[in-house]
């Protein structure tokens, strides 16, 4: 069945069910925290809906939407840096012990590993992930996660393929370093 | 052949040439560093393609509509007003913060600013000096604090901690819809917050939830956050 759509043939129910668990798991990997993931997972689903009644059909609309994720996510880390609006870091480099200061990220990472026993698997991966840059993040996530070709992750995120080729190769590199004690 | 080190991860991927391709197994099938960079990277690959597609969050549906209905009621006043309208509005308020702006900066003179943020702003907060008094007004506030949040009052932590305050803080996001039913959902809680007055009423907050720290300040007063993303913000509305 072709993936394309119109707004008539399509109801806004029926688009939302469809795609709305891949743009939530999709801002869930980019962004590390569920709280984040919906906000950000809602604001697209809006901004796609609107736009929807003016979407051609000329690309898939998954594509479509990963394009839209990962543009609002960029605006709002971009938004977010300049504004200054809010700070959150993770509790791993949180000193927690001169709350007059702000908090400080340490320059020595705790080992991935450490209780892992006690600790789910998956959460430490996670947090590999949100230790990559951002650029790198997005084309793990799209390569490994969602399955996207080189040629589709260029498109989505508006770079050459090369680059796509050299971030990728460059962020298993990094990962292989973060992820080393933790088992498969 | 030179190593294939940076081949591997496009051959994992099946985006070489065949002949590249073959040049790469030909070269790991001879090159144990390689081989094992190989499977190394394999691994990686696994683990992070077991991280497991989460289901969408209950009530997420429903928080959707909400924002979306939230969207519409306030832009599309302003949508309908006509141009005119529009223009004047906008050219009225711009004339009104201009002149609040000059009054501000008339009213002000630069000294009095230091001064005041000099005698404002103590060394030690009350808690550090170990003023009972003080202490007892402060956990009072703070527990006024901690009632906009969403949470019960909290306790004394340990001697050791002094500046630290103990107690259950829940992040709560409450949604009213327009026909009076609400949603609420939690966003997180924590056990551990501190806290150090910047003015009167005024608070610089630090709050540790699981997994993250939040930096905000609380004006008492007017019972608003500052300094929070806009999710949390809602938390005092």
């Amino acid at each position: 069945m072709s993936e394309s759509v119109s707004h008539s043939q399509v109801s806004e129910t029926d688009f939302l069910q469809k795609h709305a668990p891949m743009v939530y798991n999709l801002a869930l990997r980019l962004l590390g925290n569920p709280t984040d993931a919906e906000d950000l997972a809602q604001d697209v689903l809006i901004k796609a809906l609107k736009a929807l009644p003016d979407f051609r059909g000329e690309a898939a609309p998954s594509s479509w939407l990963y394009r839209i994720t990962v543009n609002v996510w960029k605006n709002r880390v971009r938004y977010e840096k300049r504004r200054g609006l809010w700070k959150m870091v993770s509790l791993e480099f949180f000193t927690g012990e001169n709350h007059d200061e702000e908090p400080v990220i340490k320059k020595e990472e705790p080992a991935l590993d450490a209780g892992l026993e006690a600790e789910d698997k998956s959460a430490a991966v996670q947090r590999a992930l949100m230790r990559l840059d951002k650029e790198s993040r997005a084309v793990v996530v799209l390569r490994e996660l969602q399955e996207k070709s080189y040629q589709e992750i260029a498109q989505i995120l508006d770079i050459p393929e090369g680059t796509v080729k050299s971030r990728l190769s460059r962020a298993r590199e990094s990962l292989k370093e973060i992820l080393k004690d933790v088992p498969r | 052949m030179s190593h294939v080190k940076e081949l591997l991860s496009p051959y994992i991927d099946h985006e070489l040439s065949a002949e590249q391709s073959r040049a790469v197994e030909t070269h790991i099938t001879n090159c144990p560093d390689c081989r094992r960079d190989l499977e190394e990277m394999l691994s990686v690959v696994g683990k992070i393609k077991e991280l497991p597609q989460e289901s969408l969050p209950v009530g997420f549906m429903e928080r959707l509509e909400w924002k979306r209905e939230s969207l519409r009621s306030k832009y599309n006043w302003w949508f309908f007003l006509p141009f005119q309208v529009k223009i004047t509005a906008l050219a009225m308020t711009g004339v009104l913060v201009t002149v609040l702006v000059v009054e501000r900066t008339k009213e002000r003179k630069p000294s009095e600013g230091v001064l005041e943020s000099k005698q404002e702003m103590p060394a030690e907060s009350p808690i550090a000096r170990g003023n009972l008094q003080n202490e007892a007004g402060r956990r009072e506030r703070m527990s006024k604090a901690v009632m906009v949040a969403g949470a019960s009052a909290p306790t004394m932590a340990s001697e050791a901690d002094k500046d630290v305050l103990r107690g259950p803080v829940e992040f709560v996001k409450t949604y009213p819809f327009k026909d009076g039913r609400t949603l609420s959902q939690k966003i997180g809680s924590s056990q551990r917050w501190s806290s150090r007055k910047l003015k009167e009423n005024i608070y610089k907050v630090t709050c540790q939830t699981r997994t993250y720290a939040y930096v905000f300040q609380v004006n008492l007063e007017s019972r608003t956050i500052k300094g929070l993303n806009p999710v949390s913000k809602r938390i005092l509305q």
